[in-house]
């Protein structure tokens, strides 16, 4: 049988292991086997990459990755264009 | 002569706590450089606590644009909401609140912004009505509320550009993947009944971050669910380009 802390230590393991996420960042709570991933990390890859690594240890059933990627590592801000209709 | 756009930047549901200090200390940095006015729709502390609100009054205060946000159900949580009002009203943020529209002019072209922070209730059909307890009743009188606040002062915007700012959802569509079973407790279709009705150039709201980030009203009224998850990345650039688009009539009120 699957035990909730125990699938916590081995998905912490995990993500430390791959991921390059130091473990001050990343707190992983575990449910009823559904992981949640919260804290910040550097890349878009970082996130990706503790994803997997969380869907990858036996017994976890679902991930909600709620990481953050820290905002200067972010994508560059692409305006929207937006219609004006100005007043009638 | 070609105008200059108006851009703004918005990004709601940034949970401002202690320990998300070094995330968020820069966040703001170089907004200036790249729009005219900062808009952060509701859901700016953790918990509503006094510590958070100065946390984020401090880089706030940095801002070198105006800053104009709503507050959220996470700013009300601890009932501190009057100090927390106080605190970023202090460092210049305008909170608005309903009954309080305000009107910027930059470079020659007035931009009113009104808000609320909205509550829930359900879309369309499914809207929640008064009807039985009296629980029930009271839940949907709040929403109504809202919403007539936002029809006081959309009637009275006599601006170029008029934004209006909800912590909650006034459409269906920009919740679309969040669970159906939260749905009622992440907007109104009765917070868009006044926008509609009196016009706006754009709706911005959070609270939904697990939601879409584009939608827009039944009269297509461009509406941006601009919640931190949902963009994933540090704030939505809205622009709005005058001189190259057909101008429309609003609906009558």
């Amino acid at each position: 049988m699957f035990n909730d802390a125990a699938i916590a230590n081995k998905v912490r393991e995990a993500v430390l292991l791959t991921s390059g996420i130091s473990a001050q960042d990343i707190v992983v709570t575990v449910r009823d086997r559904v992981v949640t991933l919260t804290g910040d990390v550097d890349t878009p890859e970082q996130r990706t990459l503790a994803e997997q690594a969380a869907h990858g240890v036996d017994g976890v059933v679902r991930v909600d990755n709620q990481l953050f990627v820290r905002p200067g590592r972010w994508p560059p801000v692409e305006p929207e264009i937006l219609p004006w209709y100005g007043r009638h | 002569m070609a105008r200059d756009p108006v851009k703004l930047a918005t990004v709601g549901d940034l949970h401002w706590h202690v320990d998300r200090r070094r995330t968020f200390h820069h966040h703001f940095d170089t907004v200036h450089e790249v729009a005219d006015f900062l808009v952060l729709p509701g859901d700016l502390t953790g918990s509503g606590l006094p510590e958070e609100a100065r946390l984020l009054a401090a880089v706030l205060a940095e801002t070198r644009i105006p800053v104009v946000a709503v507050l959220g159900n996470h700013d009300v949580h601890t009932e501190h909401t009057r100090e927390v009002l106080a605190i970023l009203r202090g460092a210049g943020v305008t909170v608005l609140e309903g009954g309080d529209a305000v009107t910027f002019t930059i470079r020659g072209v007035t931009v009113g912004f009104c808000g609320v922070k909205g509550f829930g209730g359900g879309f369309g059909a499914r809207c929640l009505t008064p009807f039985g307890e009296t629980t029930i009743k009271s839940f949907i009188a709040e929403t109504k509320d809202e919403a007539a606040r936002i029809a006081h002062d959309l009637a009275g915007l006599e601006t170029d550009l008029r934004i209006v700012v909800l912590h909650y959802a006034p459409v269906e569509e920009t919740v679309h993947g969040e669970p159906r079973e939260l749905y009622p407790f992440l907007g109104s279709s009765l917070l868009c009944d006044p926008i509609d009705r009196l016009g706006a150039d754009l709706v911005v709201h959070g609270h939904a971050h697990y939601g879409a980030e584009r939608g827009q009203t039944e009269a297509g009224i461009p509406v941006r669910n601009v919640a931190l998850p949902v963009l994933q990345r540090s704030y939505a650039i809205l622009e709005f380009a005058p001189d190259h688009l057909p101008l429309r009539k609003r609906k009558a009120g």
